[in-house]
């Protein structure tokens, strides 16, 4: 029976850089660097001519990427891993001063959408308050 | 006078819109586009007329299977923001939704452009 051999994930590291092609990785976004072309293989050649031929309106820096460009999905990341920094003492007094300055407003208000979305935002204020009693509370 | 951190001026309406679309946004993240389209019809009654939170609001109209109502902010969107009618993301909704409408000719020419 032949045995079957487990990976060993240093191999990689043990393969010759030109194969696993670690100069192209290695190399920045910046085109204007100096690479010893004698170490490129012919594919790592060709894409480093197709990076400086691109036109630069179609630059895959990163200085094209604006929150305007941006696909929604990935502005929506954005979004969530903003508000997964914010600290919970901060989030949860933001949630609480905005319900204190539309309570008025909302009460006024005829629309149920509106009045159903005040209500989620209360419950999750109310989340908030016992996430820091917990946390005062705790020792 | 120092001014009350509950006061209601056009910063805070603006910080509030901000915060309410990142919950939103959350919201869409974790699948919950109900909640979600709340919290954005909340923003849309804090700071009517804005074009991201109506952006936000096709998608969550959208996931929840709502075309009609999708497909009307996406015709207030066009009439409000110009460029809205040539972005590609509004209009494979646009497509979409008139697909789910039964408007098979209008959605096909939609998606093709």
């Amino acid at each position: 029976m032949a045995r079957i051999e487990p990976q060993d994930p240093r191999r990689l590291d043990r393969a010759d850089p030109r194969e696993r092609g670690a100069i192209a990785r290695q190399l920045p976004r910046d085109t204007d660097v100096a690479v010893p072309l004698d170490v490129m293989t012919p594919e790592q050649m060709i894409g480093l001519a197709s990076i400086i031929r691109r036109p630069p309106e179609l630059s895959l820096g990163p200085q094209n990427v604006t929150p305007e460009t941006l696909p929604a999905a990935e502005k929506a990341a954005i979004g969530v891993q903003e508000l997964g920094r914010m600290d919970v003492t901060d989030l949860g007094y933001r949630i609480a001063s905005l319900l204190v300055r539309r309570e008025q407003d909302v009460a006024r208000s005829t629309d149920a959408f509106v009045k159903a979305g005040f209500s989620e935002l209360e419950d999750m204020a109310r989340m908030f308050e016992h996430l820091m009693i917990k946390r005062t509370t705790a020792f | 006078m120092e001014k009350l951190p509950f006061a209601d001026t056009p910063a805070t309406r603006d910080q509030d819109v901000e915060l309410l679309g990142r919950l939103a946004a959350a919201q869409m993240h974790f699948g919950n586009p109900r909640t979600a389209l709340l919290f954005l019809k909340l923003a849309e009654f804090i700071l009517p007329g804005q074009t991201a939170t109506m952006r936000m609001m096709v998608d969550a109209e959208h996931r929840l299977r709502r075309p009609q109502q999708a497909l009307e902010i996406i015709l207030d969107l066009e009439a409000a923001d110009g460029d809205a009618a040539n972005d590609p993301e509004l209009l494979r909704i646009k497509g979409l939704v008139l697909a789910m409408l039964g408007e098979g000719d209008a959605a096909r020419s939609v998606l093709a452009r």
